[in-house]
């Protein structure tokens, strides 16, 4: 009976001393007030003690809840209107014109239109600066093609439309086009006269030339090129076929634009002051078709009747050549 | 012996609880108020 009531005894005093020692301890130690703590601890708890939780509070609460759905209604009207202005300034920020980057937007119809509108960009300045680069990069690309076709087409052409193409001063691009297909039909040509001279010519002289222009070529130290093409129709007017002339004339121009470092002084002398090999050639070919006509006057003559003018020699008709 | 001590400590977090809960203030506003309360109470006794 005595010790359970030391034991009670002990328990009363140990729980009391504990909890005002524990209190104690908290209020010495604690770093903010209750109502702080317990607000922290509870967001729901700093509600009510910012409304107040008597009568006022309730009555605040009471008073926002039957305005609600007039401030809701006000700020539905707010933003509809806001969306409104919104809506009209939209499409006048799209159609707008600007001298930005969608100035150069649309055809030149829509162009139009747009800047008719009011746009203070002019149409015609844009349309110009768009179209001036297209101009001028085919310009340049006509300007290449025919530097092309006329560093490429130089030794086209029989001798009378080389004759012609120099003596206008520079191969022009037209030209340069008329003679492209030429080389077929001199080739044709040259074949046909050579046949016809040298029928028996050995194979080991397989380059251009016939027999005779191969032997004067063969012998050519210093060059007399000018004197071996003017021999040279002379000694072809022999042939009884009239390409032969025209054959051996191609041939000879063949063989002075291959040789370009020959001739004689006086040739070299025009040669320079033509201004380059092409326009020797040309005057030496020239040179050659004039000494082709004077001893064949008669065969000449059905060559012209062949031979256009332009010296385009129509394919079917080679057969009358033979 | 332990089982009192035990019970001591329990009592201590529970006052530890309830005084951290219900404090009137931060400690060192509490502790001004119990120096302030000690220092007048003394003095009046002198007094």
């Amino acid at each position: 009976m005595a010790k359970s009531k030391n034991g009670t005894k002990a328990l009363v005093v140990g729980s009391v001393l504990g909890l005002v020692a524990g209190a104690a301890y908290a209020l010495w130690k604690t770093p903010m007030s209750g109502k702080d703590l317990r607000a922290r601890l509870n967001p729901t708890h700093l509600v009510e003690a910012a409304g107040g939780s008597g009568i006022a509070g309730k009555a605040m609460e009471t008073l926002e809840k039957t305005l609600a759905p007039i401030v809701g209604v006000e700020l539905g009207k707010t933003a509809n209107e806001s969306t409104a202005s919104s809506s009209e300034t939209g499409p006048i920020t799209v159609a707008e014109p600007t001298n930005g980057a969608a100035a150069d937007y649309g055809t030149n119809s829509i162009r139009a239109q747009r800047y008719s509108w009011g746009a203070a960009a002019p149409e015609v300045t844009k349309t110009e600066a768009v179209a001036e680069p297209v101009v001028e990069a085919a310009a340049e690309t006509v300007d290449t093609n025919a530097a092309e076709l006329t560093a490429t087409s130089a030794d086209y052409g029989t001798a009378s439309i080389k004759a012609k193409r120099f003596a206008w001063g520079s191969p022009a691009p037209e030209t340069t086009t008329v003679t492209e297909p030429a080389p077929v039909v001199e080739a044709v040509a040259a074949a046909v006269a050579v046949e016809a001279v040298t029928p028996d010519a050995p194979s080991e002289t397989a380059a251009y030339g016939t027999t005779s222009i191969r032997t004067k070529r063969s012998g050519w130290s210093s060059g007399d090129t000018a004197t071996v093409v003017a021999e040279t129709p002379v000694e072809k007017t022999e042939s009884t076929s009239p390409g032969t002339a025209v054959a051996e004339a191609i041939v000879a121009e063949e063989v002075v634009t291959t040789t370009s470092g020959y001739g004689t002084d006086s040739i070299k002398a025009r040669r320079s002051s033509w201004g380059g090999d092409a326009g020797a050639a040309a005057a030496v070919v020239a040179e050659a078709a004039v000494a082709v006509e004077e001893p064949a006057a008669e065969e000449t003559q059905e060559i012209a009747a062949v031979v256009p003018a332009s010296g385009m020699v129509p394919f079917p008709q080679l057969g009358g050549l033979e | 012996m332990i089982r009192h001590a035990r019970t001591a400590v329990k009592f201590f977090v529970y006052g530890l609880i309830v005084g951290l809960l219900f404090s009137p203030g931060s400690g060192a506003e509490n502790r001004k108020k119990l120096l302030d309360w000690v220092s007048g109470t003394i003095q009046s006794v002198t007094e």
